[in-house]
């Protein structure tokens, strides 16, 4: 930032320099010059900061989209930028390794990282329901009894606590088969069972021509799972010395995630682009399911929210079933130093 | 309320016939139009599902060993590759074969179990793709590029059989969307090797299909994988991004939906739906080994454009010869119907009375000659009618003038002055002959002489004119032999004798003479087959009075009349009659009648003779209603009242 205010000044200095050997009608043109590159200057001023989705780009994401499409987070004076994960690795890492700012997570991948000693902290909740369940290709006649045994698709970023919850449930350990993609596994047959999300894998199994009906779904918030998922969080770090830029970053994506609801078509046009971007094979349709999905999830009891915070209620009853599948935190977790 | 229906009148025939020409002709042709369209659109559509399955099956075939060219590629190189596995270095040369071997193959790869190596790394993957027309190979499993995650891998891998992948965008390899076939490879004990890998380009592959004879022009067409992406698609911008289902839920397209899950199901078949808002024909049939199906759906407008472009020809073509048709009937028939308005205002001629107009003259020997024919002697016998018309009328016209003068000499015949009240306060009469035709047979007539009233009231047989000159005749009689005798049977006799004398038309005549001596009241009567008369005795009222039944006169020369004798009281009155009264019928038929008579004439008591015989010829009117007047009516009504006698002078009782 320094380096960059010498330049302005000097190529000032330089200006008046020759303004001296120019006539009147020169120099101020030369002012004009050197009074637009300035004002640039202050437009390059804004803290450049990083954001990674818990995904490859779709409309789940469609709040950061809208705000940075909209310059809701130029407006607060963040200059974002986005950065995918590899779905192959703990999401985490890139918080630790400082290749992003702000992270969409699941809480409880933040609270598994958080039981490594990485201190995540959240900074804001945008979802206050659970969309996980599992699909059959046979009705589970058993509910989640009919899992022994058998093979279970899910992702390679999938939160290992919901497996460590479920193989305590079952009789007999499943076989867990990790892909980085979506229901093909399924689909081909290569597993019996798979792990969906309800505003996703949900719709694209209805979209490859598979019959969804309700005993072949299991939804996890019924089987004793029922905590909060996506979430934005930082490291404790980054948020001491960035107070400021969090608290911008959570204000524009408050902002963004309300344009949303109330201008569903446009951010479907906004997440289209980014789509396309990308080359993620995906339909306007499938994004459309999937925005209406993701807006049901952001209600509290069914009801429209505006609050974007992770309450004690949520963070006690994650912290809870965290607890019974036997994981301890290095130093007892609080509310108030989880939740920013 | 109803709508008021507007009907057309043709102002001419050759209109009217043209006319319903047109409208017969127009619904042969919809009929016939509607039934070759139907059946040539039953046929065309048949013939076209024959042969877009027909092409469709030789693109699945071709697509088929296409494919197979490229899995047989891939198979065959597991036998180099287990030569190979202690030498690792070899498997460039290989994956470089492979692209060699199949120009469609765009990259490919073999790909080790995590691990296979331990020199190698965790991940080993030997790729090999083409750069220009250079072949590049290289080992791209890292961290960055997770192989063992993906469905080309760890499907097949896991499936333990060969697998073609669904489109993918392949990130940080081939970074290109394609689909993938997938050979795994296992160790004898079972333990899995690596997977040998062949991509295909998806925009290489749109180029080889559309290399393939098309199969309909203007249709769409699109290949869909086993789980239904689209693989190839006439709209671009589908492929890899939608499936058959994520289109037809976005569109609510019910139809497609169903194809899209009888093309999951490997079925092939044909449908109807409304693709791209047309009505259009889908065919479908699949690419059995790879568990893929083609899809070719075409516009209803494209399938029947040949058939309906001939309907269009025809329908033009009809309504020229249509429109010709009906210009060369009008005018044909405007030909042939000439004679016929010639034949009209002919007629109009005729009907204003000249019946020496010249009539078309025709040539041919049809229903027109025949119309000729029979206005020509319609106008003949029009013209002899009028012509005797014209004679009868006059003569009639003569006959009416003449019977005119009759009536009223007849009538002249008849007393018109009766006596003078109130010098002659004693008695007072009243009569009246009422003909049914100009002239009647009915009489009446009165003379007062030497204090005495004679009076009669006689009907001849028959009616007209026959009955009126016997009617003179006797009138005539009776008058002359009122000075002779004074005796109603005298004078009767001998107007029987005179009128039996050449009597050759056997006419008679009844009648009834009376001589009331008006001093006493004492009335002689003498009947000749009349009707009775009727009396009217205040305090008694009214009866018909029975007579000796004498003959009518003029029947028998010698026969001897007999007389009566009544005494009249005073203020009484008598009335005579002719059988006009009694048997005047009404509508039904039905007659007045003696009875309706003698009621009547109780009922009207006091009325003078004037007003009571104004009143009965009324009431006869009211009964006979619109029935007409069959025969003459002939009423004498003398009303005696002795007690309002005046002294006169002898000239008076002469009159």
């Amino acid at each position: 930032m320094e380096n960059h205010k010498d330049i302005l000044n000097e190529r000032f200095c330089n200006c008046a320099k020759y303004a001296k050997k120019m006539n009147v009608s020169k120099t101020i043109l030369c002012l004009i010059f050197s009074l637009m590159v300035a004002f640039a200057g202050n437009e390059a001023n804004a803290q450049k900061v990083i954001y990674s989705p818990v995904w490859t780009a779709q409309t789940q994401f469609a709040g950061y989209y809208a705000a940075r499409d909209n310059g809701f987070f130029k407006d607060v004076g963040l200059d974002i930028d986005i950065v995918y994960p590899d779905l192959s690795k703990p999401l985490e890492e890139m918080l630790v390794k400082k290749k992003t700012d702000f992270m969409t997570l699941t809480l409880l991948q933040a609270l598994e990282a958080r039981s490594k000693g990485v201190k995540l902290v959240n900074v804001m909740q945008t979802s206050h329901n659970n969309a996980l369940c599992i699909v059959s290709r046979l009705p589970m006649k058993n509910g989640i009894q009919s899992l022994s045994g058998k093979d279970i698709g899910c992702w390679y970023s999938f939160d290992e606590g919901i497996i460590t919850l479920i193989n305590q449930m079952l009789k007999k350990k499943p076989n867990w088969v990790k892909t980085n993609s979506g229901m093909n596994l399924f689909l081909s047959g290569a597993t019996d069972y798979c792990f969906c999300c309800t505003y996703n894998e949900v719709f694209e199994l209805k979209e490859r021509g598979f019959i969804v009906k309700k005993d072949l779904i299991l939804n996890m918030s019924d089987c004793g799972y029922n905590i909060p998922q996506e979430g934005v969080y930082v490291t404790e770090q980054f948020y001491n010395t960035h107070k400021k830029e969090v608290a911008q970053f959570v204000k524009a994506m408050t902002k963004g995630w309300i344009w949303v609801r109330n201008n569903r078509e446009a951010a479907l046009d906004i997440t289209m682009k980014e789509v396309k971007k990308h080359n993620i094979g995906t339909s306007r349709y499938h994004q459309r399911c999937m925005l209406d999905e993701i807006l049901r999830l952001q209600s509290i009891n069914g009801k429209v929210a505006n609050s974007f915070v992770l309450s004690k209620g949520e963070f006690e009853r994650a912290i809870k079933l965290y607890a019974s599948m036997g994981y301890k935190f290095k130093e007892p977790l609080v509310y108030n130093r989880f939740v920013k | 309320m109803g709508r008021k229906i507007k009907i057309y009148h043709f102002s001419s025939f050759a209109k009217r016939l043209c006319a319903y020409l047109f409208i017969v002709l127009v619904m042969v042709f919809v009929s016939i139009s509607g039934i070759f369209y139907t059946n040539s659109k039953e046929y065309i559509l048949s013939e076209m599902v024959d042969k877009t399955h027909y092409k469709l099956q030789v693109a699945s075939d071709q697509i088929n060993k296409r494919l197979y060219h490229i899995e047989a590629t891939i198979r065959a190189q597991e036998l180099i590759i287990r030569q190979s596995l202690n030498n690792p270095d070899n498997f460039a040369l290989i994956v470089e074969d492979i692209l060699k071997e199949d120009s469609l193959i765009s990259s490919c790869g073999i790909a080790f179990a995590p691990d296979y190596y331990k020199s190698k790394g965790y991940y080993y993957m030997v790729y090999a793709s083409r750069k220009g027309k250079e072949i590049e190979v290289r080992n791209i499993g890292s961290a960055d590029y997770h192989y063992p995650g993906m469905d080309w891998f760890l499907i097949p891998s896991r499936l333990k059989r060969d697998y073609w992948c669904e489109p993918y965008f392949d990130k940080g390899a081939g970074n290109m969307m394609m689909c993938s076939f997938t050979h795994p490879i296992y160790a004898e004990d079972g333990t899995f090797i690596a997977t040998v890998t062949g991509d295909v380009a998806l925009d290489k592959m749109t180029n080889f299909v559309k290399k393939l004879e098309p199969i309909t022009p203007h249709c769409s067409f699109f290949i869909t994988s086993r789980h239904a992406s689209y693989l190839i698609n006439t709209d671009s911008c589908r492929i890899f991004s939608e499936t058959v289902f994520s289109q037809a839920f976005e569109e609510k397209n019910k139809e497609l939906e169903l194809i899209g899950r009888e093309m999951l199901k490997g079925k092939k078949g044909t449908g109807t739906l409304e693709y791209m808002g047309k009505e259009s024909y889908a065919f479908y049939t699949p690419i059995p080994n790879v568990n893929w199906s083609m899809c070719c759906i075409a516009p209803s407008d494209d399938i029947l454009a040949g058939l309906r472009a001939t309907t269009n020809k025809v329908f033009v073509l009809f309504l020229i010869g249509l429109s010709l048709l009906s210009v060369l009937t009008f005018f044909i028939v405007r030909w042939l119907t000439k004679p016929i308005h010639g034949f009209a205002q002919s007629a109009q001629e005729i009907a204003k009375g000249n019946f020496d107009v010249t009539l078309p003259r025709v040539y041919t020997k049809d229903e027109i000659m025949t119309l000729h024919d029979s206005l020509d002697n319609m106008r003949n016998a029009l013209k002899d009618y009028i012509e005797k018309l014209r004679n009868t009328t006059a003569t009639k016209e003569r006959i009416e003038k003449e019977l005119s003068i009759a009536h009223n000499i007849q009538m002249g015949m008849l007393p018109k002055i009766f006596p003078d009240f109130p010098i002659r306060n004693d008695v007072d009469l009243y009569a009246i002959v009422r003909p049914a035709k100009e002239v009647g047979g009915d009489l009446y007539d009165f003379l007062i002489r030497d204090g005495k009233l004679f009076f009669t009231v006689g009907d001849v047989s028959g009616k007209g004119v026959p009955a009126s000159l016997f009617m003179a005749i006797t009138s005539s009689m009776f008058r002359t032999l009122l000075y002779i005798k004074t005796n109603p049977e005298d004078v009767i006799t001998s107007m029987n004798s005179s009128l039996c004398e050449n009597n050759e038309t056997n006419m008679f005549v009844t009648m009834i003479i009376g001589v009331l001596d008006l001093k006493n009241g004492n009335l002689k009567l003498c009947n000749a087959g009349h009707n009775p008369p009727v009396m009217v005795t205040k305090g008694v009222g009214a009866e018909y009075v029975q007579l000796k039944r004498n003959i009518p006169i003029g029947l028998m020369p010698d026969f001897k009349y007999e007389a009566d004798e009544l005494q009249l009281c005073d203020d009484s009155k008598f009335i005579l009659y002719t059988d006009g009264i009694t048997e005047a019928e009404n509508e039904s038929k039905a007659l007045y009648g003696e009875k309706r008579l003698i009621d009547f004439v109780n009922d009207n008591p006091e009325a003078n003779v004037r007003k009571f015989i104004s009143n009965i010829l009324n009431d006869i009117d009211a009964y006979a209603g619109n029935a007409i007047q069959s025969d003459d009516i002939t009423v004498m009504d003398i009303h005696f009242r002795p007690a309002q006698k005046t002294k006169l002078p002898q000239s008076q009782d002469e009159k």
